[in-house]
């Protein structure tokens, strides 16, 4: 790849968040930038919706880029809806056997808030078991499903029958007991989907599973197509403030929404009406605040992956009156979804979390942003 | 009544209209295909009553071209050979395509009904098709991130795009 079109990537994706604010289409006078367009599209999960809108705006793009636009929507719908068949198998499955789970993020929004699963794609589709979690694990191993990697708060498994990833999740976020979410409650306020997915969780619920994913696990750190999320849950389901409210504090997720919401808002507008924005304003924890001002309403897109997010920073101060549980349930997960040892395995762990992110947020910190 | 046409198959299908194509996806045989707009419309009229004869007329129509009964013809064998068909028309053609081709002339070019399959790529070979699908999540080596051609991990510990 050549040193010019690193260089303008960066430049590219904020044309791309611009269109998705403005819906005006970015403009390709020549096959290269169209191209180098086209790959940031699908680097942003943006490759269908792009597709789409040239062809519905009948804007005038070279041919090589637009048969490769094409292409990828072809080859994400192909994909997509054999995600989603897997995971709705998986749910059918474990659901038979007692076993409730509810799709979570691409999977409990692809269909309900696009007009096709090409224009969402996911790398893979994630399920959060709400109960029984030794038993799913077990259920899925015995049906052939191999597992190919762990975190604290997931597992990763090979659907043998469709090539397909499916993660089963016991948390939405790494160090999940910081944000203890009340399972029984959130399936009884899941919806019927409106495709292959069986069972999707309520706008409330999927607010908070999403805002915990971006703020927390990413540090904000999301692709284009991540961030419209919001601004669709937003503009075509817009969850009821009051029980969000609700199911926010109780989950003591209120700064990783307050957050969210306000980076989605910056990056594709998401629309917060006076409502939310109020919980925002009410939710987002202090030290973040210089954090929002300097870095999203400078330049948003500069926070989009494959961005260095200041993750260690952002979770500190996501944590705010329980640092002590973060610096616990970040060394020895307590909700771990693998058996870890004890002792030297908690130093370990610590050493390789702070070669992994302690310079990278000590940069991004210290990176003054962009415009 | 007995049927007297073709009948599109329509349980297990997950269906995408990009007004100029149609994306198809088989839920059983886990294979997917892209019709052109006059596969399209010979999926579309395929309900169980319209005549090849009929079709023939009314894609024509539809379409603004001249569509002969052979170009339908070939279009449910095309459906049937990718299983889109609800029971076996039993057709054969009488002619080749590029005897078709021939007889259809300069206009065959855009009334050749074509179904063709798309290669649905598997979690591992998705990352072959210039997307890193695990792009931004977090990773501590590009192991992590699969296929090393298309993704690395980059210093801030997150799957980039290689």
């Amino acid at each position: 790849m050549s040193g010019r079109s690193l260089g303008e990537r960066p430049a590219l994706r904020a044309l791309l968040g611009r269109w998705l604010v403005t819906g005006e289409l970015p403009s390709a006078p020549d096959e290269a930038l169209a191209s180098l367009l086209v790959e940031v599209a699908r680097e942003q999960g943006l490759a269908g919706l792009l597709h789409q809108a040239i062809g519905e705006q009948r804007v005038r793009w070279p041919d090589a880029p637009r048969v490769a636009l094409r292409r990828a929507e072809q080859e994400a719908f192909a994909f997509g809806v054999r995600q989603l068949d897997t995971a709705s198998r998986v749910q059918d499955f474990l659901g038979a056997r007692g076993v409730c789970c509810l799709p979570l993020k691409g999977a409990a929004l692809a269909e309900r808030l696009y007009e096709s699963v090409a224009h969402r794609p996911m790398a893979d589709v994630d399920l959060l078991v709400l109960d029984e979690w030794p038993r799913a694990v077990t259920l899925l191993e015995e049906a052939g499903f191999a597992e190919q990697g762990q975190a604290d708060h997931a597992r990763a498994f090979l659907d043998p029958a469709s090539g397909t990833i499916v993660e089963l999740h016991r948390g939405v976020t790494s160090c999940a007991r910081l944000f203890p979410l009340d399972l029984d409650a959130t399936w009884r306020r899941c919806r019927r989907g409106v495709g292959l997915m069986r069972q999707v969780p309520s706008s409330e619920d999927l607010l908070v599973h999403l805002s915990l994913h971006a703020a927390f696990q990413h540090g904000l750190a999301l692709r284009l197509v991540q961030y419209l999320d919001f601004r669709r849950l937003l503009e075509r389901e817009p969850p009821d403030p009051a029980l969000l409210a609700q199911l926010a504090t109780g989950a003591r997720a209120q700064g990783a929404v307050a957050l969210a919401l306000e980076a989605a808002h910056a990056v594709v507008g998401a629309p917060l009406g006076p409502a939310l924005q109020e919980l925002v304003t009410a939710w987002l924890p202090s030290g973040l605040r210089r954090y929002v001002v300097s870095r999203l309403r400078v330049n948003p897109f500069a926070l989009l992956a494959p961005a260095e997010p200041a993750l260690a920073w952002v979770r500190w101060q996501l944590a705010t009156g329980r640092r002590i549980a973060l610096v616990r349930e970040t060394l020895s997960p307590g909700l771990s979804s693998v058996s870890r040892p004890a002792g030297l395995g908690a130093v370990g762990r610590a050493l390789g979390l702070a070669r992994r992110w302690g310079l990278p947020t000590l940069r991004s910190l210290g990176a003054r942003p962009e415009r | 009544m007995g049927i007297v046409g073709p009948r599109a198959r329509t349980n297990r299908l997950v269906t995408r209209d990009l007004g100029d194509e149609l994306l198809v996806y088989d839920l059983e045989r886990h294979k997917a295909y892209c019709l052109n707009q006059v596969a399209m419309q010979v999926f579309r009229h395929c309900d169980g009553e319209t005549t090849i004869q009929d079709m023939a007329l009314r894609i024509g129509n539809a379409l603004g071209l001249p569509v002969d009964e052979q170009a339908v013809r070939l279009g449910l064998v095309r459906l049937e050979k990718a299983h889109l068909l609800d029971d076996p028309v039993g057709l054969t053609l009488h002619t080749s395509r590029r005897e078709l081709l021939r007889t259809l002339g300069r206009a065959a070019v855009v009334v050749v009904p074509l179904v063709s399959a798309i290669t649905v790529p598997t979690s591992a070979q998705a990352q072959a098709t210039g997307v890193c699908p695990t792009l931004g999540q977090p990773c501590r080596s590009t192991a992590d991130c699969g296929n090393p051609s298309m993704c690395k991990c980059n210093p801030a510990g997150f799957c980039a795009p290689n």
